[in-house]
């Protein structure tokens, strides 16, 4: 079985407990306007070009378009996304098992939308279980309940975002309705896994106190939500947007004090 | 920190703390004695002569230097070279830093003198062992005489230490105020009795310290050892409190720092002394203990720039106690911790022969060197690391483009290796004969060995590791491997004919071969399993070419990789031509020490640190090595973060990883630096066994600094 991975990052600080690898899934059924990797959202691979780098030596001129044999000398064309077993990525994940294992860390699933791929995820997760691996599983949640009946054997932690609690909102910006997110995340949180959730905190779309309050009621007295993470939107992906030839939407970054003002209200 | 460590800590920066060096006029009988009587002789009357000072509010009593003493009695700056100083002070600055062959510095290392016999056992124990060991060789004329000496030096020591003990006496009767009046009579008690005799508390031996300390002004060794008996009888007698110990230690510290003049650009670098906390006690159990915590406290109070500390950490060592220490080191603006694996280290010490009741005992000095207490580094300076690869690439042609494996090339490459180390061997006995010319009768009563062996530590008398491998170039040798590895053996893009001929050309019109290197070869430091064998091929080589070698005076010889104090990393790589990995013709080598790549790693900072604990510490790296990493000051400053790291750090000790050092400023922050010097004159960074303001570094380590591979 192989899934379509656009990246793997090892040593990441912020993908949820202790010191972990984060595998991007590629493909993702919403469409968030402030969202930093434009690369996660066809399911195909796609082409990324950087202008910059290019010496116009015409190598690729008259190769095919996904030729995996082919590299460009200078780095200025590669090929997003690349086609992984499950082998093949635990072998990368388990590299960093003593981190893991003495930090309290583990492996994330994230994406794009990993959810997507739901066999092969099932997959990965129970070879990392088998092996010992903690497994955390990063979604958007606007995924049919019958997959996470599946994953949830197998998941320690799940990452759950929330764009905004107004369904109008979230399909102007998402391009989705919240309430198949909503409604998972309440069977989520009676089901018996840990969940942390994330909340992109984006300027003019979610940034207010009655967002956060709205959030904080909707999880409350709910003893499996550990933690609410406020994540301050950024413009980093400005690049890749290019590389893609992609249009990109401009976001104000919320200022610190905001943030305080809303983790104040959040209380996690 | 009281107001008066303050006030002293804050002059020490400014002003010259010793008193003015005297002139001395000596005996002209003197010429009639044997060479080393008469030097001994002159070393005795220069301190004789010299004032007693004693600072305003000082607690202790004994500040000496030795600037207009006819006879250098600092080993690893002077003697030695005292028959070659003036011929070597005929070549240009620029002259100095051209490595002899390629291949070698001239230059001396460090010493950790044994300051905890002294405590223990006082000068009078050393006349002791000075008298049993004439006893021992009184057929040996020469023996005898150097023991003379020493014997006679011991009691020029114990007359100096007279003075002051008559100068406090006087300045304690003449003294009006009764509370310093009281300090004063502590004082004089103290050093009527030290360093002459053993210590009998924890005031007592830290006088001892600070009194001897100027007779070898290198490393402090391990206070925590040394003390700790002391301060615990005295704590738990009510003699002193916490809060008086630190006080006392912090005063210590004062005076190290005021005896390397703070305006000179290289006593800004803070290497000159060094000493350890924590580490395996010789019943295998963590030392980390109240004292080592209260030395930790107390010199990171003071706003000073040298002593460096050392932390030793052990699998035994609470994950509590490896954050109290990481906190400190994050808040440490003058950038003095350094973090060493007791693992590696004393595994690496007991490969060389040394067992382990001795190796529990290691201590970090200078540039981040391994000694024990009492023993100095022979031989050369750093050496380049990267002559055997430029030397096969450039002058093996023949054989090399015969090579059909990787490890035919690889054969060839071992062989220039091994000459190389030979050739550094003779040259670093050249240099150790050169200094047995002289004799160091002063440091030789500090170093473990001279009085036994009846020998001066400049003949090879004392305890000893001599030093093999090289300071510069271990990286570039590793990726230039693996490039051939890679793309010329394996995956055949590149025949070496080409290599070679983009080499030649310094990669002149062969720029899209460059390029490519850099795109697609799997470096060291990306947890690959290629250049990871190929790191410990390399180290393995050394390791074993070294282990059974001794040097001239049978010291046995320690692979390793000197940080260095000075731009090895340039100077070696001015004198190098364009190597596979990319590298141009006279460009820096990128990396000193072992880890950072310049952005060479790709996979992160686990996977660099797998990577470098992997590449077989205890062989190559146990000696001398340093990694450095860069940690963004906004991640570093977030609790959760910080706690991260923390793990992140334990569990490379705990892959075996040998050392680390880390900075906690952002990318952004030194880009800024570099291009706003004027904004950032107080920012201060590790760079390889020592820490510098980032501003005065020169450019090439400068740039070296801001690549290194950061947590994101």
């Amino acid at each position: 079985m192989h899934a379509l991975i656009f990246d793997i990052e090892r040593n990441s600080f912020v993908d949820g407990p202790g010191i972990r690898t984060t595998v991007f899934f590629k493909g993702c059924n919403l469409r968030c306007k402030w969202c930093h990797n434009p690369e996660s959202q066809k399911k195909e691979k796609k082409i990324m070009f950087y202008k910059n780098k290019c010496t116009l030596c015409g190598r690729c001129q008259d190769i095919e378009e996904f030729d995996e044999n082919f590299f460009c000398y200078n780095d200025a064309r590669e090929i997003c996304g690349k086609d992984y077993t499950t082998d093949e990525i635990l072998k990368i994940v388990i590299k960093d098992k003593t981190f893991y294992d003495n930090s309290g860390g583990g492996v994330t699933f994230s994406g794009g939308e990993c959810m997507l791929q739901t066999d092969f995820l099932l997959e990965i997760l129970k070879k990392c279980k088998e092996n010992g691996i903690h497994t955390a599983v990063d979604t958007a949640g606007h995924i049919p309940w019958e997959h996470f009946e599946r994953v949830i054997p197998y998941t320690d932690l799940f990452l759950y975002d929330i764009k905004s609690m107004d369904s109008s909102v979230h399909k102007e910006y998402t391009g989705v309705s919240n309430e198949l997110i909503l409604e998972n995340l309440s069977r989520l949180l009676d089901s018996n896994v840990p969940l942390w959730i994330r909340v992109p905190v984006i300027t003019g779309v979610n940034d207010t106190e009655e967002e956060m309050e709205k959030i904080k009621n909707f999880v409350s007295g709910k003893e499996k939500c550990e933690k609410i993470e406020l994540l301050p939107y950024h413009a980093m992906g400005e690049h890749k947007y290019e590389a893609l030839g992609m249009k990109r939407e401009e976001f104000e970054v919320p200022s610190e004090e905001k943030m305080q003002t809303l983790k104040n209200i959040i209380g996690f | 920190m009281t107001e008066r460590i303050k006030n002293m800590a804050d002059s020490v920066l400014k002003e010259f703390f010793y008193p003015e060096s005297k002139e001395c006029i000596y005996d002209r009988m003197d010429l009639l004695l044997p060479e080393r009587i008469l030097q001994t002789k002159r070393v005795c009357d220069y301190m004789k002569s010299q004032d007693v000072h004693i600072p305003e509010n000082a607690m202790f009593v004994g500040l000496l230097g030795f600037d207009k003493c006819p006879y250098p009695t600092d080993f690893s700056l002077k003697s030695g070279l005292h028959h070659t100083n003036e011929m070597w002070n005929t070549f240009s600055e620029d002259e100095k830093h051209i490595p002899i062959e390629n291949l070698k510095f001239f230059g001396y290392q460090h010493a950790t003198p044994n300051f905890g016999k002294v405590i223990r056992i006082g000068i009078e124990g050393l006349k002791k062992e000075i008298s049993e060991s004439m006893e021992k060789f009184r057929d040996d004329s020469d023996k005898t005489e150097f023991l003379k000496a020493c014997l006679m030096l011991c009691d020029g020591i114990i007359s100096w230490q007279e003075k002051c003990a008559k100068e406090c006496k006087k300045a304690f009767e003449l003294e009006k105020n009764p509370e310093r009046k009281k300090q004063l009579e502590k004082m004089y008690e103290n050093v009527k009795r030290v360093p002459r005799h053993p210590a009998r508390n924890f005031y007592e031996a830290l006088q001892c310290l600070y009194f001897c300390f100027d007779f070898m002004r290198d490393g402090i060794g391990l206070p925590d050892r040394w003390l700790y008996k002391f301060y615990q009888d005295d704590i738990k007698a009510g003699v002193i409190t916490r809060d008086d110990a630190k006080e006392l230690l912090q005063e210590c510290f004062i005076k190290i720092q005021g005896a390397f003049d703070y305006n000179l650009p290289n006593s800004r670098k803070g290497g000159q002394s060094h000493f350890s906390v924590g580490g395996y006690t010789v019943d295998g159990e963590d030392g980390y203990n109240e004292l080592s915590d209260l030395i930790m406290e107390a010199l990171m109070e003071l706003p000073l720039y040298v002593p460096q500390i050392s932390f030793r950490w052990t699998k035994k060592t609470p994950t509590s106690v490896l954050e109290r220490i990481m906190d400190f080191e994050r808040h440490d603006k003058n950038k003095r911790i350094a973090f060493a694996n007791d693992e590696a280290k004393i595994k690496g010490l007991m490969n060389c022969g040394i067992p382990w009741e001795k190796a529990v005992d290691y201590s970090m000095t200078g540039c981040n060197l391994i000694t024990l207490p009492g023993a100095m580094w022979y031989g050369c300076d750093s050496s380049n690391q990267a002559k055997p690869l430029t030397d096969t690439l450039y002058g093996r042609k023949e054989d090399i483009l015969k090579a059909k494996t990787f490890d035919e090339f690889y054969e060839i490459y071992e062989e220039e290796l091994h000459k190389t180390l030979k050739r550094a061997m003779e040259i670093d006995n050249l240099q150790n004969l050169s200094r047995a010319k002289d004799e160091c009768i002063l440091g030789s009563l500090f170093l473990d060995g001279c009085i036994e062996n009846g020998v001066s530590l400049t003949k090879g008398g004392a305890l000893g590791i001599s030093e093999l491998g090289g300071g510069a170039g271990l990286i570039c040798t590793i990726d230039s491997l693996t490039v051939i590895k890679q793309l010329v053996f394996e995956e055949k893009i590149i025949t070496m004919e080409n290599l070679l001929e983009a080499l030649e050309n310094n990669w002149k019109n062969h720029e899209d071969m460059r390029n490519l290197i850099l795109n697609r070869t799997k470096f060291f430091g990306n947890d690959d399993e290629m250049s990871d064998a190929i790191a410990q091929m390399v180290t393995t080589s050394t390791f074993e070419f070294a282990k059974d070698k001794t040097d001239v005076f049978g010291k046995h010889y320690l692979a390793s990789t000197t940080p260095g104090y000075r731009e090895y990393e340039k100077w070696f790589g001015a004198t190098s031509r364009a190597t596979p990995d990319g590298r141009f013709d006279g460009a820096p080598f990128d990396c000193i020490g072992i880890g950072q790549t310049n952005g060479k790693d790709k996979n992160g900072l686990s996977a660099l640190l797998n990577s470098v604990a992997k590449s077989d510490p205890t062989k190559h790296f146990s000696g001398v090595t340093v990694t450095n990493i860069n940690l963004d000051s906004a991640l570093i400053y977030d609790e959760e973060n910080f706690k991260k790291t923390v793990k992140l750090v334990e569990t490379y000790f705990k892959n075996g990883g040998s050392q680390l050092q880390i900075n906690c400023v952002s990318k952004k922050d030194l880009i800024n630096a570099k291009e706003n010097p004027e904004k950032y004159k107080n920012l201060r960074v590790r760079v390889s066994g020592f820490s510098a303001y980032f501003v005065e570094l020169e450019e090439s380590l400068q740039d070296n600094i801001i690549a290194r591979t950061q947590i994101h």
